[in-house]
Formats: C-alpha cells, sequence, structure tokens
C-alpha cells in the first residue's frame, strides 16, 4: 500500500505539476528517494537477517545431525548394555547349576560309607576326598565369587542401560528441541526470505515509480495545458463541502501508517472508501477530467481537475462512464466501483490534492 | 549207685567247666586274631605338602626310620597313590578328575611297632616336626580297637592261666594224697568222668561257636594243646575230687 500510495502521489505531482514550483516537486521526489533509501537499508537488513538465519539453520542442523549421531551411539551401547548382560545371566545360571552340581557331589561324597576300624587304604581315600573337598570348595568359593561378580556385573549393566536410556531420552528432548527450533528458525526464514522479496519488489517498483515520475513531470512540465494560475492559486471550496464519492465506510485514513509485519511506515496521502460491488463514484466537485486510465499498480485512475490547483484523484476504479477531458458536475457519477481486496463489495481510493501538496480529505468531505 | 552218681556229678562238673574253659579260650584266640588282623592293618600315613624333591624324601624317610618303634615305614609317591586308588575306586578317582589331575601329595605309610600302639600321640607329635606335613591320617577308633582286643586277651589269659594254675595245684594234692594211699577204682572211674566231662564240656563249646564261625571273618580256631590242656584239668579236677571225697 505505501507503493500505491507513493505512486498515487506521484500521479498527484504530475497531474499537479503545471501549478507546482520547481522545490516543491524536488522535495516529493527527495521524500521518495529518501522513502527508497529507508526500504533499501530494511532491505539490506532483511539480507542480514537471512545470512544470520542461514548461519543459524546450518548450526541446527549440524546439531541435529550431532544428536542423531549421539542418539544412534547410545542405542548401539543400549544394544551392547543389554547383550552382555543377557550373557552375564546366562553364564550366571550356568555357574547356579555348577554350584548345585558340585554341592550335591561334596554331600555325596561326604556321606560315603567307610569304616572307622579297618582298611588303611581308606586313609588315601580320606585323604584324596580331603584334597578333593578342599579343591572344590576352593572351585564353589570361585564360582561364588563369580556368581557375586556375575551379580554385580549385571547389576552394573542393568543400571548402565537404565543410565544409558535415561541419557538417550534426555539426547532424544534435547534433539526434538534442536528439531523444533530448527522448524521454527525455518520457518521464520521463510518468512523472512518473502519479506525479503516482497521488500525488493516494493523497492523496484518505488525505483520505477520515481523515474516514471520524473518522466511525467518532465512532459507535464513541457505541455502545461491545466497551468491555468501560479503555483501559489488559492482554491475556493469551503471545508467539509465536498461531496462523498462513496456511501461506505472509511477503510484507510490518511497519514502514515505502521506497517507491523515489516517494520516499516508507510504514508498514506489519501482515503480507502468502501461502497457496495460496482457502485457508481461521484466526483467530489465539479471539475475536469483530465486523466482516465490505467496507472501501474493501481488500476483504473480519474484525476480531476478543480482549477486552482485542486485535483481530486480516484484510484482502483472499475468501469469509466465518463470521458476524458470532459467536464464533471460535483456529485456526477465518473465510473463504477472496482472489486474490493477482500472480495466483498467494492471500494474507491480518493486524494485531494492542492498543487503536489496532499490534502486530508476527511478535512475536505462533509461530515457524516 | 552211690559211685555211679559221683561219676555223673564229676563229669556234669567238668564238662561245665570245659566249657567255661573253652570259651575262654575261644575268645582269647578271637582277640588274638583280631589284634593281629587289625595291627597288621594299622598305618599312619604322614602326607606332605607340596611337591618334594627325591633327595629330601630319602632325608625325611631315614629320619622317620630313626624314630623308635617303627615297623615298617613307605614312601609312596602321588602317581602311585592316584594310580592305587584308580584301581580300587575308580569312580571317585574320575569325579575329582574333573576338577585337577591329581589332588594327592606324596605321603609315608609308617607302620609303627606293636608297643608303640599305646604310646601313638606322643609318636605322632614327634614325627610332626621332622617335615612339613600337609595331613597326618590314622585311624584312631582302629587303635583303640586294637587296643581293646589286647587287653580283652590279656584278660582271657589272665584268666585262664589261672584256670590252669589252680587245676595243677589239684593236680599236685593229688599226686600228694596218692602217695600215701594207693589209687583205688573209684578214683580212676571219677579220673575218667572228669576228663570225659571235660571232653563235653569242650564239644559243647565248639558246638555252640560253630554257628558263629561262619559270621566272623576273623574266626582262629584254638590249638590244639589248650584243648588238651583243659580237658586234663578236667580230669585233674575229676581225680582230686575223688580224692577229697575217699578221705571224708
Amino acid at each position: 500500500m505505501a507503493l500505491r500510495a507513493l505512486s498515487l502521489a506521484a500521479l498527484a505531482m504530475v497531474a499537479a505539476a503545471p501549478a507546482l514550483a520547481q522545490p516543491e516537486r524536488k522535495k516529493e521526489l527527495a521524500r521518495i528517494q529518501s522513502e527508497l533509501r529507508r526500504t533499501l537499508i530494511q532491505l539490506s537488513e532483511l539480507k542480514a537477517s537471512e545470512k544470520d538465519l542461514g548461519r543459524d539453520v546450518t548450526r541446527l542442523e549440524g546439531q541435529d545431525a550431532d544428536s542423531r549421531r549421539r542418539v544412534e551411539r547410545l542405542l548401539e551401547s543400549i544394544r551392547q548394555a543389554e547383550g552382555r548382560r543377557s550373557d552375564l545371566k546366562n553364564r550366571l545360571d550356568s555357574a547356579r547349576q555348577v554350584a548345585g552340581f558340585w554341592t550335591a557331589a561334596l554331600s555325596a561324597e561326604a556321606s560315603a560309607g567307610r569304616s572307622d576300624f579297618h582298611g588303611s587304604r581308606e586313609l588315601w581315600a580320606d585323604e584324596f576326598r580331603r584334597v578333593a573337598i578342599m579343591e572344590k570348595a576352593r572351585h564353589l568359593r570361585g564360582l561364588q565369587g563369580f556368581k557375586r561378580k556375575t551379580e554385580e556385573d549385571e547389576a552394573a549393566a542393568k543400571s548402565r542401560a537404565q543410565e544409558l536410556s535415561d541419557r538417550r531420552r534426555k539426547a532424544q528432548s534435547v534433539r526434538d528441541g534442536h528439531r523444533r527450533e530448527y522448524e521454527t528458525k525455518k520457518a521464520e526464514l521463510e518468512r523472512t526470505q518473502s519479506r525479503v522479496a516482497q521488500a525488493a519488489l516494493r523497492a523496484k517498483e518505488l525505483e520505477e515509480s520515481a523515474r516514471a515520475l520524473n518522466a511525467l513531470l518532465d512532459r507535464i512540465a513541457q505541455a502545461g495545458r491545466w497551468r491555468k494560475s501560479g503555483p501559489a492559486a488559492t482554491l475556493d471550496i469551503a471545508k467539509h463541502s465536498l461531496h462523498w464519492p462513496a456511501e461506505g465506510k472509511v477503510l484507510r485514513g490518511f497519514g502514515r501508517e505502521r506497517n507491523a509485519e515489516l517494520g516499516t511506515w508507510s504514508v498514506h496521502q489519501g482515503l480507502l472508501i468502501g461502497s457496495a460491488a460496482s457502485a457508481p463514484i461521484a466526483a467530489v466537485a465539479a471539475g475536469r477530467l483530465i486523466f482516465a486510465g490505467p496507472f501501474r499498480s493501481y488500476g483504473r485512475v480519474a484525476i480531476l481537475d478543480h482549477g486552482g490547483g485542486f485535483f481530486s484523484v480516484y484510484g482502483g476504479l472499475g468501469e469509466f462512464l465518463q470521458q476524458k477531458g470532459v467536464d464533471v458536475g460535483a456529485g456526477e457519477a465518473l465510473a463504477r466501483a472496482g472489486d474490493a481486496k477482500n472480495g466483498s463489495g467494492g471500494s474507491v481510493y480518493l486524494e485531494i490534492r492542492r498543487g503536489t501538496e496532499a490534502l486530508d480529505p476527511l478535512a475536505w468531505l462533509e461530515k457524516r | 549207685m552211690r559211685t555211679r552218681a559221683r561219676v555223673l556229678w564229676v563229669f556234669a562238673f567238668a564238662a561245665s567247666v570245659a566249657l567255661a574253659g573253652q570259651t575262654l579260650i575261644l575268645i582269647e584266640r578271637q582277640c588274638r586274631s583280631l589284634e593281629s588282623a587289625l595291627r597288621s592293618d594299622f598305618r599312619v600315613v604322614l602326607f606332605l605338602r607340596g611337591e618334594v624333591s627325591e633327595p629330601r624324601v630319602k632325608v625325611i624317610e631315614e629320619k622317620l626310620r630313626a624314630q623308635p618303634e617303627v615297623a615298617a615305614i613307605r614312601y609312596i609317591c602321588a602317581d602311585e597313590a592316584l594310580a592305587a586308588l584308580r584301581r580300587e575306586d575308580p569312580d571317585l578317582v574320575d569325579a575329582v578328575a574333573l576338577v585337577t589331575d591329581n589332588p594327592l601329595p606324596g605321603a609315608f605309610e609308617v607302620r609303627p611297632s606293636a608297643e608303640a600302639l599305646p604310646r601313638l600321640s606322643a609318636w605322632i607329635d614327634s614325627a610332626s616336626g621332622l617335615a612339613d606335613w600337609s595331613d597326618v591320617r590314622w585311624k584312631p577308633a582302629q587303635l583303640q580297637a586294637i587296643l581293646r582286643a589286647r587287653l580283652y586277651g590279656h584278660w582271657m589269659r589272665l584268666a585262664l592261666s589261672t584256670l590252669l594254675c589252680a587245676a595243677a595245684a589239684l593236680v599236685l594234692w593229688s599226686l600228694a594224697v596218692c602217695l600215701r594211699a594207693p589209687a583205688r577204682r573209684a578214683e580212676r572211674q571219677l579220673t575218667a568222668a572228669g576228663a570225659l566231662g571235660g571232653c563235653a564240656g569242650l564239644a559243647v563249646a565248639v558246638l555252640e561257636a560253630w554257628p558263629l564261625r561262619r559270621d566272623e571273618l576273623l574266626w582262629s580256631w584254638p590249638s590244639f594243646w589248650a584243648q588238651a590242656a583243659v580237658v586234663a584239668a578236667c580230669a585233674a579236677l575229676g581225680w582230686s575230687m575223688s580224692l577229697w571225697r575217699c578221705e571224708h
């Protein structure tokens, strides 16, 4: 809309060119150029922001890859820990079986029949049993130690698996966080890129408008056919005496408006007034239709010269009802309203200019 | 009639004495046999700790041999002991071989003399300092059995000796009486009744012991002279009784 306002302002300047002084045109041009510079600065800032976001996205992608690798390593560790735990459990069961076997064997041997009164050869068997029992006891102690150690290992493996599982969950949570942050940043990057593209387009349009304005100013300055008086001509119209071009509500006011999305200010030099679809758009005052046709992105535009350097500009029109160059009476229909941007009803953009100066239409239109 | 009754009485008395004497002889013989069997089997086995070199084994053997009251001594190495044990109880050896090859150490088998048995603890104490033994084994119950068999044998021998002394005294007394008066027919009958009673008592004792013979591994039959002595003692008893009766 800022571009539209600037363009309409440029049109108004073109229409009022014969009545404007050269310094005022330069002033308007400087204002547009200033707006262009600001937009270019914003563009560069947005590009820098885009680069930062790109770096953030790259960093987040790296973090995401690290997190994924970490999670995979943790999963592998968990698998290994589970395998080791299963192995230890099998060994523990084997140790229990062996211990049970030896315990039974020792009991059987300890209770083996023998004579206390005869048979010195039994002394050798007794000694053999004794050393065997000692060996087996040592072996049993080893088995019990192994069993204990296995149980400890199993408990440690269990604890390790739990710890790894916790770490995995934590890493997964961190990864999810990184992923969410990445998605957010990515969406933000896309939005910023879109805004950058819009800003670039707007800057381009502003540049073109500035060039077109300069060209029109040159042509009108050479023709000078509507110049009836000097740049300091007076206006004999009382305030709050002009007709409303349409019956609808004011959709957007006059003056500066901040664009919250882009963080920039736009200058509106006219009103956007709602109307019924294809409703007739009336002239605010009597005057000559000096321009009727499409102009860049503003659609169909009509400019009425009310004399004394006073112009009214109507933008976003539909079908023209008057021919260029005819005199139109106050309240007489100029054209039909164009379609509103929101798709319901129609609208018309109205500017009132005195020379190159844009006036607040509400100060001149009849009070409602 | 009275003579006949006296003969029967002497016969029965002599048979009872012979039965008791033969029983004592059998028990004494059994104790002696049992002691001999247990003593011949009795060993004190001194097991060495760990591997010991052959010269060291020789030294220890000589030290043991120098100990008093050692009847026999023999060193048995671990492999030899295991081989012998495997022959006697292969299942046991195979069961233990699961754990290790041969857990047995080398050992000395000592057979103490009979006189050393009552003082075996003292003997083992003196032998314990001769080497680093991992274990010293013997069968205390076997030792107790030997000593008890020896004790009962001595006891039986003592009783039999007393009885034989008494019989000898009777014989001497009878001879002294006979020197003063010639022998009569009744004396001969009672002497013969005593001898016959002794034989009958011996026979009864043998019959009583005969079923036990199959139950006892260490059964030993009394010597002929011991039984002849019993019969002679019984005859002397009958003879002396005839003399004692005649004088009154």
